[in-house]
Parts: C-alpha cells; structure tokens; sequence
C-alpha cells in the first residue's frame, strides 16, 4: 500500500485538476440552453441593441476594434457587432428553418421506410447510400450553384440534403419498435396502425428524433456558413457566414473581421450541441444498463487492515455469510442476494437453484468480485475462499484469486467467448506461469478431458466456427486451465439442446471426479442437480429458503418453494408434493416484508406476513414458518435433540 | 478441408464480395450522373449556357454543343448520350479555362488526395487512441473531457478554423507558410516534391482533421464502451487477467472494427472539408477547382468534380469493407464445424 501513496496523490491532482469538466459534463444541457436562451433574445431585439445600423458605412474601413466600434469594421465601413447581431437573425432563422425541413422530411420519410418495409424500405435506403457518396456540403453547393443563391434556396438546399439521418433514426424506431411486447400486445389487441404509430411508436421514438432535430441546427449553421464562405450565400442578407466570404482577402490586415463571426458561429453551434447531447444523455438514462467496469470495485466498507490471514472453520472451502447484494436500477433498488449462507466444502458439487430472476446469478458475480460496479448500491457480508475473505482483497490480490483459485463457467458460450480470437489462445491465455511449450502441453489435455479435439488446428478455430455444445466445452476447458480449487458454472447447459446437455453434465462430472476442484453449479433446472449435485441450495426471491442433501431434498422437500420448483419439474407427478408453481417471481425491487414466497404459497398463513426465520435441521435448513416450531406439520425435527435447532431471526 | 482450401475459398468469397459491391456502387454511381443530368436541365436558362456557365458563347460553339449532347431530342435520349460520355470518361470540357475537364481534374486531383489521407490517416490514428484511452479510464472527467474535445471539434467551421491557423501560425508566429503550395511543388519532382509540400501540408491537414479527430475520437469511445460491456471482457476478467491485458487483449481489437468500418464514410466528409480548406490555403486541388469553378460558373467542371468525389468515396467505401473483412474473422471464414 505504501508504494501507491505518492502516485496516488499525484492521481488525486489530477482528477481535481479535471474536476471542472465533470461538473461542466452534468451541466451541459442547462449552460447550452441560457447561451442559446440569450442568442435568441439578441436576434430578436438586434435592432435596439445594435449601436449602428448595420448597413450604415463609417468613415474607418477595415478599423480595428475601438471605443466606437467595439468589434472593429469590415471592408465597407460596417460597424462588426451591429452586423453580427443582425446576422444572428438570418443564421438562425434558416438553421430552424432547414431543421424543420429535415425534421418533416426524414419523420415522413423515415415513417414510410419503416412501416411499409420492403421495396420502399429499399429505396429509402439507397438515397441514404447517395447522401453518404455526395457528401450534404456538396450536394447542398451543387444545388445552390445550380439554381441560384437566394436565402430561401440556400435553407432548402440545407434541409433536403440533411434528413437522411432523421429518416434513419425513424426507421430504427419502428424496426425495433415494431418487435417489442407492448407494440405486439397493442396489436393482439387489435388496436389499429393508425393507434400503434401515435400511441406506441411515435412517443417512444421522441427522444432520438428531438436530438437530432437539435443537432441539425447545429449541421444547418455549419452547412449555411460554408455554403456562404464559398460565394453562394444571399448577398442581400447578411448572415454569419456571409460576414465571413469577404474575410479571407483581407486575413492579414483585418483578422477582427474573420474572427467574430466564426466565433459567433462556433459557439452557437456549441450551445446547440450541448442541449443535444444532455437531451440525449438524458433520454439514454432512461433506459440504463450496467456495465461492467474494468476499474476498481467499488470500495468496500473496510478496507484491509492486516494481511489476509486464513480464519474460518476450515471445513469449508467457500464460506458465504451474510452476503447482501443491491444494485440500482434507474430509480429503484434490485435486492438481489439478501443475507445469503453459502458453503461448499472441498472436492463437493453443490447446486444452487431458483427460477430466472432469483438472485443466482448475481450471487456468482458477487462471489467473483465482479459486480457491475457503477450500480452497486449495497456490497456486504464475507465472502471466504479457503479461509481467504475475498471481500477484503484489493484488485491485484481478487485478480490473483480468480486466475489461480476460482473459475466460472457462464452460460452464454457465444458471448462469453471473444469472436476475434482463437480459442486456442483463449483458453491457454487463462494458465499462469508456463513456460510456451507447457501451456501447449497443457491445453492440449485440458482439451482432451473435456472431449475436445485437440490439434493446432482446432486451436486456431475462432469461437463463431464451432457448435454450441463445442463452445460451452471451449469455456469449461477455460475454466479448468488455471486448476481452480472451485469451478461456479453458472447454467453451464441452458443454451443448449438436451442431448449436448447431458453430454456436457457428463464432461463436467468427469473432469470433477478426476481432479479434487469443488463445483458450484448455478441452474434453474433441478434435473441438473439430481443428476450432479451432492447437495443443494434453493434460493427465492435473492434468500436461500433451503438448504439439504440432494438425496432427502428430492425425497423429502420441505419449503413450499422447493416442492412447486419439484412439481413443476416435466415428468414429476405432483403426488405429496405439492402443487405446480403458480405467479411469478417475485420483484426484486418491491420484496414484501414477510415471507417472500407468500403470494404464491398454498401453505401461507398468519405469521407469514413477518419475516420467517432461517430454521436449522442439523446439516440442513429452511426459511419457513412451518419449520419454526417443533409441531411443524411437515418438518422431522422431533428426531433431532431439541437444542440441535437454532433459530435465527434474519 | 486443408487450411491452404481454406484460404482460397476465403479468396473466392472476397472476390465475390468485391464484384457484388462493386456492381451495386455502378447503380448508385449511375443514380448521381441522373442527379447531375436533371439539376443542369432545371437550372434556369438555356441549356447551353447552363452547360458551359457564364461567357459569351459563339454560335457556332452552341451548334457543336447542341449535336453533341443531342440537346433538341428528348430528355432520354439526352440522359443516354450524357451518360455515354461519361462512362467514355468524357467529363466534357471546360470552356471557362479552355481544357478538358477530365484532364483539369487530374491535374489537381493527387493535391486534394494528399491532403485528405494526411488529415485523415493522422486523425483516425489519434482518434481511435483518444477514444478507446476515455473509455477505459476509471476518471469519470477524462471522458468529459473527451466528450467536451469532440462536441467542440463538431462545432467550429473547418475553414474558419483553417483561417484562425493561419491567423496564428503564418502570420503572426510565422513559423508555417499559409499557402501557395503549387510554387513549391513545381520546384522538384516526383518524391521530392512531396516532401516539399511537407511544411505547406501541416496547418491543412490538422484544420481538416480536428473534425474527422473528433468523429473517430468519439466513434472509437463508443465502440471501446460498447465492447467493455461484452460479455467476453467478464470471461476475460474471470480468468484473472488484468485491466491491462485485458484491453490489449480482448477489447482493442474488437472495438477498432467498427471505427475501421466507419471510416469509409468520413472520407467523403473528409472531401467536403477540402472543399472550403483548399480555399483558405490556395491549394492546388480538386476543392479549389469546385470553387473557381462555382464562381465562373463553370457547370461541366461542377458537375466533372462531384462526379469524382463521388467515385473516391466510392472507392473509399470498397476499400475500407475489404480491410473489414480482412480483420474480423467472423466474416473472414465461413468454415463451420460440427
Ligand atoms: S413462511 Fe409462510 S408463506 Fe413463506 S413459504 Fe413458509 S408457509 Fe409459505
């Protein structure tokens, strides 16, 4: 820690020293908006605020700026801070103009790509192509020179050459749109298309087509004042960018008259773009997603005192206490592992099971240290692999744990694995400290133990070249490289057909047998810890509700949850078991204050409107009322001595 | 199949691609003659002088004209005969300067290029490095301090920023010429003379490139985010690797091929740029040409120098689809096995 101190420090300046950018970063939106706020009064009343007419000719032409004139004069004798607000007026008056020619044409165009598809789609498309070749600079001259420079020219021009991009961006809408649940479910409903699009699509596509809108003032400005510096802007109105054809001549004499129009100019532009990027900033905040940062985690409530020194029962090789994982989601808090007991102990396979939205997965992100960092609202608890509290490591230290010790094997093969590189190198790339011709020797046996093909050439397939059965073997082979003491596979067969799932399980268990690694299997599907698990952890609603050997878990359920997720299973009768599950999970961002499970439990009653206790059956456990006294209608507890049985109000 | 089969399928694939692309840019390539075609015949006046811009033309002139664009039959006939001489490679001729216009435009046309690759090589080289060093930084305010870069770079004119160059480093600091380019270059020949233009080619290409610095700037960060939000950067992490070598490893690559792809597309930007910063630096280029051309009202050589912005774009496109192709081997290789 203490070599760190000084370029921490120095860090630390730094960060100060950009601080002013963040704090401008946040306050784009508002600073773009008084700037523009402003222009838009300056034009309105330039002509009481302007000291001079501005066609009025002084006696100084070409006069550097002075007490009289504050800006200077240009060739002719004009005084520059009356033309430049006079100038306003044009240059804005045709940016808006040409915007909302963009804005109307791409909304329309856009609108009859997306609805219609098909041939007109096409078309759309291929004008989209055209604008890309003939650049909206050229065309926009072209046409000007063509037809002739009067200022209602010059703001067609613009906004015929500038709509592509809205027509695009309305396109996508409806494309995507189109898909998504509400719009179908309007449609199952029978709503007509006239509804969908005014109703549904239009109202969600506001967002993208308003930035763009605002940016193409800032195009338009861009467009008018280029279009102008070469000659075709209207003579007769005296726009920015008009001020600007006569400067270039006169560069070296009168550089006042170059620089405040395109100053003007820049800045105004500037503002516009700063209201289109916080618009969209905040448009995009609205439909947020995590993403996994490649710094630091968040810092944890304590950092590391001592040296990490091996404490715990030793029995256990991961030992999970009290694990509470909240994550923000726009406004609301997903509470997705609460208070969580998990052990493994060497060399065990043990199952964790839920439905898809239960917490699981996050509870493997959080074992890992690998939250996504910037919605982490609540970290805590104490997370002990091999007697190493994982959640007092620094990153350097996490980074070793998960290279040498801990593997995870995740669900989505295809995504999991990075498309532009050889598998080959993806897996011996996880092997620390071989020499080249190990780390060959090596692969080639991981490849074979999970019945992979094991030449050079099947090393230099890229990840898209192989099944899925192949990938998801590609990423346990990855998992095994380093010999980890614990392997989390978290739903290592979902995205696959059932026979490549067996014989992936089969890989699995085989690769288990022959090393002494511990597995963490992560599933939804009980049938997969049947046949791997030796025992088995059911979580509902981000808690464990229980806890038992496989064997007397499938024999003999004891919460409520655990007997539906078995009645559910295909092929199971529900003979004594309880009824199929019914409902759906419950929101992790609005968990009641009881029993989590009650809505959807056949046995609720009294007491489960207050949070169960974890009920302790000797190895085993379970959150539920039922269980928390002796008479428990279902629990064996009368066979245990009575202080064997804790109960812990959590 | 042996890796050698392999590789001429993928040889095969590409030719096959390039063919299909190439046809398909034809289409679009006969679409802007069409464009040209109509907007010489809607613009006001005779059809002639439309042609040859504003001078006093001889009659006998306006007959030869008149036969050889076939201007008395009807509008198909004309497009086709136009189109014929354009696909001869006849760009028409230029009575304002008394050449052809073909000839006019490849005499200027290495000046534009050389400073379009120096402006934007160097800017897409910078922008990427920019882009992907922000997204990866764990400061939140070096990525506003990008955002800032790039909302300013979108927002200042090219040539009046050329303009301010030349304000600060010709004419008040001196320490760069602010033009006149052609006297150099005509001073020595072949490698030589690209060297010479080397001093001359600095303030252009940096006015030219802060905007194309800019847009790759923020293309490459949104890529570079985009891809630290894979899936694969969580596998990457979960074998132990560092941030380092993770984004050495696993997020450079596959970020820097959208920004690739994107590049293409600048390049026609990149030209419309020239356009007004050829003005503001005299250089000799296809830009300046439009730009006279306008004034004189030169319509055959207008429509001459769009015609080739559009065939480089085009070009541009081809090119930069080939590098994708070559670099991702999602697309390189259609090999499957099961
Ligand atoms: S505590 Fe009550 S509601 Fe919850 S599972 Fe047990 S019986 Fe059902």
């Amino acid at each position: 820690m203490s070599d760190e101190a000084s370029p921490l420090g120095a860090r630390k300046n730094r960060a100060e020293l950009f601080s002013w950018a963040n704090t401008l970063r946040s306050g784009y939106g508002l600073v773009g908006s008084i700037t523009l706020a402003i222009l838009v009064l300056a034009a309105l009343f330039s002509p009481w605020l302007a000291p001079y007419d501005p066609h009025a000719i002084s006696s100084s032409y070409l006069g550097p700026p002075s007490g009289e004139h504050l800006l200077g004069t240009d060739l002719v004798g004009h005084d520059l801070l009356s033309q430049l607000l006079h100038g306003a007026r044009v240059t804005l008056l045709v940016a808006v103009t040409a915007a909302v020619i963009s804005f109307g044409l791409g909304v329309l165009i856009g609108s009859l790509a997306g609805y219609f598809r098909g041939p007109v789609d096409a078309v759309l498309m291929k004008v989209t192509e055209f604008f890309q070749i003939i650049p909206s600079l050229v065309f926009a001259l072209i046409l000007v020179a063509m037809l002739g420079s009067h200022l209602w020219l010059v703001t067609i021009a613009i906004g015929i050459t500038i709509w592509p991009q809205q027509a695009r961006i309305v396109r996508s809408q409806f494309l995507t749109l189109r898909e998504r649940e509400f719009v179908q479910a309007s449609r199952a409903l029978g709503f007509s298309d006239r509804h969908i699009i005014f109703r549904e699509i239009y109202p969600n596509a506001l967002g993208p087509v308003l930035v763009q809108a605002t940016l193409d003032i800032g195009i338009a400005i861009l467009l008018e004042t280029a279009l102008s510096f070469l000659g075709l802007g209207d003579p007769n109105k005296a726009s920015w960018g008009q001020m600007l054809f006569g400067a270039q001549e006169h560069l070296e004499r009168a550089w006042w008259i170059a620089l405040w129009p395109g100053v003007a100019i820049a800045l105004t532009v500037l503002a516009v773009n700063f209201v289109g990027d916080a618009l969209s900033e905040w448009f995009n905040s609205r439909s947020d997603v995590g993403r996994v940062s490649l710094q630091k985690r968040k810092n944890v409530a304590s950092p590391p005192a001592a040296a990490p020194s091996r404490t715990g029962d030793g029995t256990a090789l991961l030992d999970v206490q009290d694990l509470t994982v909240h994550l923000r989601r726009g406004a609301k808090v997903v509470r997705a592992v609460d208070r969580a007991e998990v052990k493994v102990r060497p060399g065990e396979r043990v199952g964790l099971v839920g439905e898809s939205g239960s917490g699981k997965s996050m509870f493997s992100r959080a074992v890992l240290q690998m939250l996504p960092s910037a919605n982490v609202e609540t970290f805590t608890g104490r997370i002990a692999l091999d007697g190493i509290d994982l959640m007092r490591l620094n990153e350097a230290d996490m980074r070793r744990v998960r290279f040498e010790d801990l593997s995870i094997v995740f669900q989505d093969a295809m995504t999991y694995l990075n498309p532009t590189m050889r598998v080959g190198k993806q897996i011996t790339e996880a092997m620390a400290g071989l020499s080249a011709t190990d780390r060959q020797e090596r692969t080639r046996q991981i490849l074979a133990s999970v019945a992979l093909p094991t030449t050079t050439r099947f090393m230099r397939r890229y990840p898209h070249e192989l099944s899925g059965g192949m990938r998801q073997r590609v990423l346990i082979a990855m998992a095994l490289a380093s010999q980890p003491k614990l392997l989390i596979a978290d739903e290592p067969t979902t995205a696959l057909d059932v026979t490549v799932q067996a014989q992936v399980l089969r890989t699995l268990v085989a690769v288990h047998t022959k090393t002494d690694m511990a597995m963490l299997i992560i599933t939804h599907d009980l049938a997969i810890v049947a046949e791997v698990c030796d025992r088995s952890f059911v979580m509902y609603g981000g808690q464990i509700v229980e806890e038992a050997a496989v064997s007397r878990l499938f024999s003999e359920p004891r919460h409520p949850y655990t007997r539906g997720l078995m009645a559910s299973m295909p092929g199971k009768s529900d003979y004594r078991l309880g009824k199929r599950l019914t409902g759906s999970v419950v929101d992790l961002t609005d968990v009641p204050t009881g029993c989590r499970f009650a809505a959807r439990c056949e046995l609720a009653h009294d007491r489960c409107s207050t949070e169960p206790p974890w009920v302790r059956i000797g190895d085993e456990g379970v959150r539920c009322w039922l269980f928390a006294d002796e008479s428990g209608p279902i629990g064996r507890s009368t066979d245990k001595p009575a202080d064997s049985k804790e109960v812990t109000t959590s | 199949m042996s890796e050698r089969g392999q590789y001429l399928k993928y040889l095969l694939g590409t030719a096959r691609f390039a063919v299909s692309r190439l046809l398909q840019s034809l289409g679009l390539l006969l679409g802007v003659v069409m464009v040209m075609f109509l907007l010489i015949r809607m613009a006001p006046g005779d059809p002639v002088q439309a042609m040859v811009g504003d001078f006093p033309v001889p009659d006998e002139y306006r007959d030869q004209v008149a036969r050889q664009y076939r201007l008395n039959d009807s509008w198909l006939v004309q497009f086709m005969v136009y189109l014929g001489h354009v696909a001869r490679g006849d760009l028409g001729y230029s009575y304002a300067s008394h050449q052809s216009v073909g000839g006019l435009i490849l005499e200027r046309l290495p000046a534009t290029l050389l400073l379009t690759a120096a402006g934007l090589i160097s800017a897409a080289a910078m922008g990427i490095a920019l882009g992907t060093w922000s997204a990866v930084s764990s400061r939140r305010s070096t990525r506003a301090v990008l955002d800032m870069f790039v909302l300013v770079g979108f927002s200042i004119p090219t040539f009046w920023l050329g303009q301010m160059l030349v304000l600060l480093f010709a004419l008040r600091l001196g320490w760069l010429p602010s033009g006149g380019m052609s006297d150099a270059r005509a001073e020595s020949t072949g490698w030589a003379s690209l060297l010479a233009a080397g001093p001359y080619l600095v303030l252009p290409a940096v006015a030219l490139g802060i905007r194309e610095l800019a847009a790759t700037a923020r293309i490459a960060k949104g890529a570079t985010m985009g891809v630290l939000s894979e899936d694969y950067i969580v596998t990457a992490r979960s074998k132990g690797l560092s941030s380092a070598a993770t984004i050495r490893r696993h997020v450079i690559r596959n970020a820097a091929l959208p920004t690739i792809a994107s590049l293409g597309y600048r390049v026609g930007l990149a030209l419309a740029g020239a356009v007004t910063i050829e003005v503001v630096f005299s250089w000799p280029g296809i830009g300046r040409l439009l730009y006279q051309a306008i004034l004189a009202r030169d319509n055959s050589l207008v429509v001459g120098v769009i015609l080739v912005i559009a065939v480089l774009v085009i070009i541009a496109n081809l090119v930069t689809e080939l590098l994708y192709r070559a670099l991702d081997p999602r697309i390189r290789g259609a090999r499957h096995v099961r």
